[in-house]
């Protein structure tokens, strides 16, 4: 892969890498980092990856940034277990507001949300509303059917739900 | 309800995707491949510097060996021969330029003669009084030792567009192709610290970038960089400031670096 040929892999992929280290680590600035590495070694592995079809691109792509989290996680050896949100004070009749209409607090409530979520439901939900992958695309790359997707997301949804009506996340 | 979710939550990552600096990550891999390709032409280098080495000491201990001393006594005095075979066997490939003319022009005897063997190609018609065998300080094209981290002015780096060494650049200046079609001059940065020299020339819009690399054996993380800027290159040689510039990006004190003080024209 020349560098010009990276241009377009990068633009193509470099939004569900990104969001893919930052579901593992939860960090921007070591999701950049990882986003460096993944193209700096398909840059390595150019002939490899020539041979490659789309989908297996996409699939090594995200294998490499999910590995290289887990290898910078492992060495860093700080592991963050966030079992538990803190709790929000938000009345029950909370309804939510209209996309348009979502003031910060509540996008702010949101990605919290979001990042405390357990790991499969997170990564669920990062894969396909941030690196914009469709249920069979993610149920390609993590190697499960479409329907343990589609039941992970509605799990996910309802964990959300929850957590911004004021309920607990991890119930 | 679950529709408005996913609405939101479509809502927020599209915003939090704004913020990230595609750009700069991609700046940043492209830097680094440089960086790396850099890197890797250094270690291809060394390992040609090496083997180069390895067999003009074996070529010279068999020249020796034949009895070609015998001869080269009759030709000239003991010191002055055995000041080109000291250099010849110190400065790599130069002993194929020098051999033709051992008694004219014996190199000096520093690390620095790497670089003189390196620019050679480049000044045919270089002058006789810096390369005679008397003088006592290894100078060439006027240019003088500089101490090692001699002074420049701090500056941010340039970003290497294209690489080359030493010989591509020359080749391609040569041939009318490259980047320096258009210039006139080359610069030859030889001598500028003792002990060091120069590796490798990256050129990009602003000017070229020569390399340095401590020469000491064994010892090779120790360089820095120095960059001309396209001004100098293009409106003559006059003695100013450069940039000095260390590999890991941290400037040196800030000062004036004397070297330029002639243009080495090449071809």
């Amino acid at each position: 892969m020349a560098i010009r040929d990276l241009e377009s892999v990068y633009a193509a992929y470099s939004r569900m890498v990104y969001w893919a280290a930052y579901g593992v680590l939860k960090n921007e600035a070591d999701a950049m980092d990882v986003c460096q590495n993944v193209f700096l070694r398909a840059m390595k592995h150019e002939k490899k990856l020539e041979t490659m079809d789309d989908s297996q691109l996409k699939s090594w792509l995200y294998r490499v940034a999910v590995n290289l989290c887990l290898d910078g996680k492992r060495k860093a050896k700080h592991e963050l277990l966030q079992d538990e949100l803190p709790e929000t004070a938000v009345s029950s009749s909370y309804e939510l507001p209209e996309a348009a209409a979502v003031d910060a607090e509540t996008k702010r409530l949101l990605m919290e949300a979001v990042e405390a979520l357990p790991d499969i439901y997170r990564e669920t939900v990062m894969l396909h509303f941030f690196s914009e992958l469709k249920y069979d695309e993610i149920a390609a790359l993590k190697g499960v059917s479409e329907g343990t997707v589609k039941s992970r997301m509605s799990r996910a949804k309802e964990r959300l739900l929850a957590h911004l009506k004021g309920g607990e996340l991890h119930g | 309800m679950a529709d408005t979710l996913e609405r939101m939550l479509k809502t927020v990552a599209d915003e939090a995707d704004k913020k990230v600096d595609y750009a700069a990550v991609r700046e940043a891999i492209l830097q680094k491949a440089a960086k790396e390709k850099q890197k890797k032409r250094s270690m291809i280098r060394y390992g040609a510097m090496a083997a180069a080495a390895v067999i003009l000491v074996g070529t010279g201990s068999m020249f020796l060996a034949s009895g070609g001393m015998k001869s080269a006594d009759l030709a000239a005095p003991e010191s002055a021969e055995m000041r080109y075979t000291e250099s010849s066997l110190s400065s790599g490939s130069t002993a194929e330029s020098c051999a033709e003319a051992p008694e004219a022009a014996p190199m000096p005897e520093s690390d620095t003669a790497q670089d003189v063997q390196e620019c050679a190609p480049m000044e045919p018609e270089a002058p006789a009084a810096s390369m005679a065998p008397e003088a006592e300080e290894p100078e060439m094209n006027g240019a003088p030792l500089m101490p090692d981290g001699a002074a420049g002015v701090s500056g941010t780096e340039a970003e290497p567009l294209l690489f080359y060494s030493v010989d591509d650049l020359v080749d391609a200046w040569k041939t009318g192709t490259g980047p320096l079609a258009d210039m006139d001059t080359l610069l030859a940065p030889l001598n500028w610290a003792e002990g060091y020299r120069l590796m490798e020339i990256a050129v990009d819009g602003q000017g070229i970038s020569y390399r340095c690399n401590k020469a000491a054996a064994e010892v090779y993380n120790d360089e820095y960089t120095v960059f001309i800027p396209d001004f100098f290159l293009r409106e003559g040689a006059e003695p100013g400031e450069v940039q000095v510039i260390k590999e890991d990006g941290c400037t040196l004190d800030a000062g004036t670096l004397l070297w330029l003080q002639e243009t080495v024209p090449l071809g």
